[in-house]
């Protein structure tokens, strides 16, 4: 090799690889920064096994709880994914914890449970509300961990961007994070080369579970474990499930593509105009029903006291605000897309005759069964309303009083009914509680309709034509929960999803 | 004391021992050459072999490979103007690139054929080290207090076209060493 160049450029490379060969075995490796209960964490309780995040389904990769200190935040994250932080700050996913309407709801089933072991049973609902509040080791009768501005986010970036492995069907935040194992980064480095940074932080591309409907389906999966009230477990949110039987399923439309598609009632429209499932786009508002909680119109700034006060980051509350409509816009469309509405009357009826009307409601939108998640809550019910010429109201089913909050109690509605033990109704979400449940009418699944008939009597002197006024209405949480739990002297508004109107000729 | 005689001396002195266009070309081959290959391969390594097998080795070569290709580049300009003085060709020709591709008068075959060659690696040297360049643009604003991207895409197409300027900048300069080579062992 009497060449210098090549020479210079061999043995340089040479003893380089060499060196690199040796600094793979040579150099130590990271540990992790997982602790280990006991010793990291003292009087940490774990009455039912060794598992501390028990009887939720959440884990880690080590087995170790998280070290706070080392966990990046949401708005560490939006220092380069500006656009991704304020999706997700707009979201309910960022106030899966701090939001008011749950913390009360676990208060509530942490003192119906005082004395036993009530702090503990929380965990069950943290693994997906206070992920890493729960991971940490803050659930816990005694503190033994101090706060950290990344509890104060509710479901961030981490919680999901660390999922290896996801247990859908067992829900209860079934997944397994590989949190205790981040490689500390130079941001420059990053900037520099940011191909490990999209690999370790799984980015769709690398790890197809984050595309894929098992991944919500381990907190869109709600089975209370035996641990909170002994018998058998109760299921009490399936939506996975409703999904997995679906049409939807089959088409391989997972619920990524409608739920972070950046307008998904647009995506709906499309896909039912089309028949061709559009290209998926990502956007991490995760649309869902919660129109409550991005209301900033609400009086009295209700909005930012319900989400647990304001946002993390370098958001300025005018531009929140402004996201938070946004996002209420978004899920009003949804909602708007998810059903359709038809009325099926005589052409004409006699007066003093019984007339018949079949109102269908066809599940045209939604992957899932409608109404579905926490049904103990969240309602849909229909309104039929038949007015004569003079608009004199003849006929009215499931009127809502918005003076105090309540609906016809004879109105057709879809709502989960839990019981407790003496059989009394709870409609404060204990869960801890519920011994037993039942619909007053079942959700209606994708694509599935479901027919209800009506009749009424015509007066004599009614003045034709009649008009049929039919609504679909949803709402968010029983006006029970919030006058009573919240102690809040606020009606919850609905939303109209679906009005479909017929008129019935007088002969 | 200085006197004139002893100033102009001292200027002679001083001009005597510069080095010649040939010591340069010399000179700065070594730390070139060197800087080159311990980039190419701190690179691959980060590049092929998997950060699991230890975390601590392949940032150790993300910041070799940085620090090495910057200072390969900087090396890189000084050696190929002396290479371009040694070998009489105009430094004008290094941007006005068609220039070049003229044949010289009684400019034999293997003369022609090894400056063009020499050309193309230099443009070929000057992409990768922009592509270098254009990927650490983040990086450099980040610690200037901007963050900018180009997106994800973006990078992936700049990182594979410096990949690809690198393995075919290694081929050129062995092609372009070897046969000089070949043509002092024919000689």
């Amino acid at each position: 090799m009497r060449s210098k160049p090549i020479r210079y450029l061999f043995i340089g490379g040479a003893l380089t690889l060499i060196a690199f060969i040796a600094a793979v075995f040579l150099l130590p490796k990271p540990q992790g920064t997982g602790l280990t209960v006991g010793e990291d964490v003292p009087f940490y309780s774990m009455p039912w096994n060794d598992n501390p995040f028990a009887p939720g389904n959440l884990h880690t990769a080590d087995g170790k709880m998280l070290d706070a200190k080392h966990i990046p935040t949401a708005e560490f994250c939006a220092q380069c994914h500006d656009k991704e932080y304020r999706e997700w700050v707009s979201s309910i996913h960022s106030v899966t914890g701090p939001d008011i309407l749950y913390e009360t709801a676990i208060s509530n089933n942490e003192v119906a449970h005082k004395n036993r072991l009530g702090t503990e049973k929380i965990r069950w609902c943290d693994s997906c509300h206070e992920p890493v509040n729960l991971l940490m080791g803050e659930i816990n009768p005694l503190a033994v961990v101090g706060p950290s501005e990344a509890t104060a986010e509710g479901t961030t970036c981490i919680i999901c961007h660390t999922a290896v492995q996801a247990d859908p069907l067992g829900g209860n935040g079934g997944l397994t994070l590989n949190i205790n194992n981040l490689n500390n980064y130079n941001e420059a480095l990053i900037m520099a080369a940011p191909s490990e940074h999209a690999v370790s932080m799984q980015a769709k591309t690398h790890n197809p579970l984050m595309g894929s409907s098992d991944f919500c389906g381990a907190c869109h999966t709600e089975i209370r474990p035996v641990e909170i009230n002994g018998g058998e477990p109760m299921l009490l949110q399936n939506t996975y499930k409703e999904w997995q039987e679906s049409e939807y399923a089959e088409k391989n439309i997972q619920c990524q593509d409608c739920h972070m598609h950046p307008d998904p009632a647009a995506y709906i429209s499309q896909l039912n105009e089309s028949g061709q499932i559009p290209e998926r786009i990502v956007s991490h508002r995760f649309v869902g029903v919660n129109y409550l909680l991005t209301d900033s119109n609400l009086p009295s700034n209700l909005v930012t006291f319900l989400r647990g006060g304001l946002p993390p980051g370098d958001i300025s509350t005018d531009e929140w605000k402004a996201d938070l409509l946004e996002q209420n816009r978004l899920i009003r469309d949804l909602l708007q897309a998810a059903a359709t509405l038809s009325v099926s009357a005589p052409e004409s009826v006699s007066p003093n005759s019984e007339a018949t009307l079949n109102v269908t409601i066809a599940n045209t939108g939604a992957g899932h069964n409608l109404p579905t998640g926490a049904l103990d809550q969240r309602h849909m019910w229909l309104e039929v309303k038949v007015t004569d010429a003079a608009g004199k109201v003849i006929y009215h089913s499931g009127a809502f009083d918005d003076k105090t909050g309540k609906i016809d109690p004879n109105a057709v509605i879809y709502i989960k009914v839990l019981k407790d033990k003496n059989g009394e109704v709870i409609n404060e979400h204990i869960l801890f509680n519920a011994e037993s449940y039942t619909y007053t009418r079942n959700p209606i699944p994708a694509n599935a309709s479901d027919t209800l008939p009506y009749a009424f009597t015509v007066p004599a002197d009614a003045q034709g034509p009649l008009t049929v006024e039919t609504t679909l209405w949803y709402r968010l949480a029983l006006q029970e929960f919030v006058t009573y739990s919240l102690n809040l002297d606020v009606i919850i508004p609905p939303v109209m999803m679906e009005r479909a109107v017929a008129e019935i000729e007088i002969k | 004391m200085i006197t004139n005689t002893t100033a102009q001396a001292q200027t002679s002195s001083r001009t005597s021992v510069r080095a010649p266009a040939a010591q340069a070309v010399r000179d700065y081959l070594l730390p070139f050459m060197v800087c080159f290959a311990v980039a190419l391969v701190s690179g691959l390594f980060y590049y092929l072999v998997p950060r699991s097998w230890n975390w601590f080795a392949s940032q150790a070569a993300l910041w070799i490979h940085l620090i090495t290709g910057i200072l390969g580049f900087f090396y890189l300009i000084p050696y190929v103007l002396s290479h371009y003085k040694k070998k009489g060709e105009s430094a004008i020709n290094l941007i006005f690139v068609w220039r070049a591709f003229r044949r010289n008068e009684n400019e034999s075959d293997w003369s022609y054929q090894q400056r063009v060659y020499g050309h193309i690696l230099n443009w070929i040297m000057a992409l990768l080290g922009l592509s270098g360049f254009v990927l650490l643009i983040p990086s450099l604003l980040w610690m200037g207090g901007v963050v900018w991207m180009a997106g994800y895409p973006a990078y992936q197409i700049a990182n594979l076209g410096h990949l690809g300027f690198a393995l075919l900048a290694l081929t050129f300069i062995g092609f372009h060493v070897a046969r000089r080579r070949k043509r002092a062992s024919s000689q």
